[in-house]
């Protein structure tokens, strides 16, 4: 049994039939920052022209992930720039010349199912594949981990409220999408593929059940309508009625999101970087909700501009849906590959908050089985703390979408983390 | 443009206390009013004798932790005022009820148990007299009817009364439990053991206690049922963080 509850939902503001391409900034803010790595070097200098594709800069972390110009054009700045975490981060800015001139430029491959397992994690790695759920999590390091992978779940549930991001590809790239899943299953040897959807996904999946008809090992599952059914340990668990301890992989179950799916199919088929993303814009304060593909390092205030703007001056801006995004205080922030959507809310007044009722709503919604409510309770005592593992926290925010008295457990439980962290230094 | 940040997450469910307060009270107050019906305006009079020492407990509780005295904020003892009288015998005195309600008052507040159980189980002492001979099918129907709306409204820990309440149909199935008793018994089940402050959060040992609780109550008197809830109610918030700290590991 999956745990989690039922979100109330607003997705239906922005699914749309089509979605719409934005049309190019005049410049474009590339943040200097990889997965889990920020203000990464770079030697590039103002003045300096890049192609569309080229590299900018690379992590010399473990997971040797790259920067990657959107566009063709003139470094004019490098600077700090606000980041899609409120943050200042280095950023480059590049004065965009709509040449999409490309240093290298191959034809499209006819067949992608002939790549062997080591050639993908290249491609993917030299085009700066990552997870497109939101987490930017390197793509070739998961596949890269030298393990067996016997089943693949492809993750089209798409949890937060508001975005459907992941839909719209489902929806408007069946083929491909099926493609490229086969590519993978023939390359890495995979005995079979599930692709998760939630029920009210069902409109989305018609074409895509057309096309199945010549893929016997890619199945649909649908899955239960729970927040968050789609964190992967519990979809893979919900899916193979298997427990999981940390991570899928320990039972050789590779999990993608659709998303990510669709680049690997783009990095297959055309050998290019990673570029763009369809990402969601929605909430009450946009006066057009919907989906666009927009390049990477386009700005938000940009983005508003073209689709017609807001309903309201007095805002609050969600990065990546409101149950696990942040908020941000400017419109310029530019989009990157984890960002799923932007909601924009018209700026509401915050709930009172009251004292524990000892519902223990908390508790039984908690994905992770943690207990916030006790974790609250012994905040400031670090032995009990450690106890109660509020590091195995994952984010979700249910905790404090639940909780009756409106209390804010998720911060604890995070601020706990903390504690618990510091107590470990010592 | 104005553009202010918040902490996330930026939705949140319509559960709120104020709604489970109020989903109790209509509960409660259906119950009540029916009892009233019943037994006299005396009903009245008990239900003044509980509210106003635990009133009075609350506001100096308040005012020495130098919070706000609004009326809202004492919804709760409204609620558990409601309950008591619900559960008080016909022929209390006041005077006995005020004094004992006064003493529970303060212990509950110092040591977070059971305050209604814990009353009940001193009221028994000086009377053991329950009366049950009122019209038991519509009491049980206004009960059920309750049951159904508090979990509809998730304003009740359910699985702890649906454990209590299995038991004690278990035990009268086997006829060995009157069908005035189990009325009475479930009105404990409904009301008094998932009292959200003081009984237990984690899913397992939230039934466990509705059974463990509903074995108690069908081979007992009330009177040993009220202080197994107020004593259990007390270690059972110690099982129960035991139990969160094992299922946070896995
Ligand atoms: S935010 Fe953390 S503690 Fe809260 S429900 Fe999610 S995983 Fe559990
Ligand atoms: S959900 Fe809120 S009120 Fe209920 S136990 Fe958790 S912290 Fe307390």
């Amino acid at each position: 049994m999956i745990r989690g509850t039922k979100l109330i939902n607003n997705k239906n503001m922005s699914i749309k039939k089509t979605f719409k391409k934005i049309v190019d900034a005049d410049y474009i803010y590339i943040p200097l920052v990889t997965y889990k790595n920020k203000n990464i070097y770079c030697d590039l200098k103002i003045g300096d022209y890049v192609y569309k594709g080229q590299v900018l800069a690379k992590s010399d972390d473990m997971y040797n992930c790259k920067v990657i110009s959107s566009v063709s054009g003139t470094i004019k700045d490098i600077k700090p720039w606000i980041y899609i975490d409120n943050t200042m981060v280095n950023t480059i800015i590049i004065e965009n010349d709509f040449l999409n001139k490309e240093k290298f430029k191959k034809g499209a491959k006819k067949n992608i199912s002939k790549y062997t397992s080591s050639e993908i994690i290249k491609l993917m790695k030299d085009n700066g594949v990552v997870g497109m759920s939101g987490s930017a999590y390197p793509t070739h390091f998961k596949y890269g981990m030298d393990l067996k992978i016997n089943k693949l779940i492809v993750n089209a549930v798409e949890d937060e409220v508001y975005i459907t991001s992941d839909f719209t590809n489902l929806n408007d790239k069946p083929s491909e999408i099926l493609e490229a899943i086969d590519a993978l299953m023939q390359a890495f040897k995979i005995g079979e593929c599930v692709i998760a959807i939630k029920d009210f996904n069902e409109i989305g999946i018609k074409d895509f059940i057309n096309y199945m008809g010549t893929y016997p090992n890619i199945k649909i599952k649908k899955v239960p309508d729970k927040y968050p059914v789609g964190y992967e340990k519990n979809l893979a668990s919900y899916i193979y009625d298997v427990k999981i301890k940390k991570n899928p992989m320990e039972r050789s179950i590779m999990v993608n999101n659709i998303s990510t799916i669709y680049e690997i199919y783009r990095v297959l088929k055309y050998e290019r970087p990673i570029t763009g993303r369809i990402i969601t814009i929605s909430g009450n304060a946009v006066k057009n909700p919907q989906n666009i593909y927009v390049k990477f390092g386009t700005l938000l205030s940009d983005i508003i501009k073209n689709i017609g703007g807001l309903k309201y001056k007095d805002i609050v801006i969600i990065v990546n849906g409101p149950m696990m995004g942040n908020s941000v205080s400017s419109m310029d922030i530019p989009i990157t590959a984890s960002v799923i959507g932007i909601t924009i809310q018209k700026n509401y007044k915050d709930e009172k908050t009251h004292d524990c009722i000892n519902c223990g709503k908390c508790v039984n919604v908690c994905p992770v089985r943690l207990a916030p409510t006790y974790i609250k309770k012994y905040k400031n005592h670090k032995n009990i703390l450690k106890l109660l593992n509020p590091n195995k926290c994952i984010r979700c925010g249910l905790c404090s979408y639940i909780c009756p008295s409106k209390i804010d457990l998720r911060r604890d439980v995070i601020d706990a983390c903390e504690v618990v962290k510091n107590e470990d230094k010592y | 443009m104005k553009i202010s940040t918040k902490n996330g997450p930026f939705v949140k469910s319509n559960i709120t206390k104020k709604k489970i307060e109020i989903t109790i009270l209509i509960c409660l107050i259906v119950m009540n009013l029916y009892k009233i019906y019943l037994d006299g305006f005396i009903i009245l009079f008990h239900l003044v004798s509980v509210f106003v020492p635990l009133f009075i407990i609350n506001v100096i509780y308040d005012c020495y932790k130098k919070r706000k005295i609004t009326l809202l904020n004492y919804i709760d003892v409204i609620i558990v005022s409601l309950i008591t009288t619900l559960l008080i015998p016909l022929n209390t005195s006041y005077i006995l009820i005020l004094g004992l309600t006064f003493l529970t008052g303060i212990i509950g507040k110092l040591f977070k148990l059971n305050e209604i159980s814990l009353n009940l189980s001193l009221i028994l002492i000086f009377n053991n007299y329950i009366n049950t001979d009122y019209n038991i099918y519509i009491f049980g129907l206004l009960l059920i009817l309750s049951l159904i709306y508090l979990i509809k409204n998730r304003a009740i820990k359910f699985r702890i009364s649906i454990s209590y309440i299995l038991i004690l149909i278990i035990f009268f199935l086997i006829k060995k439990l009157a069908i005035n008793e189990l009325i009475m018994l479930l009105l404990i089940g409904v009301y008094v053991i998932p009292y959200f402050k003081s009984s237990p959060n984690t899913s397992t040992i939230q039934y466990f206690y509705g059974f463990i609780l509903g074995i108690i109550s069908v081979l007992s008197n009330y009177h040993i049922t009220y202080i197994a809830i107020t004593i259990l109610s007390i270690i059972f918030i110690y099982i129960d963080f035991y139990n969160a700290k094992i299922l946070s590991k896995y």
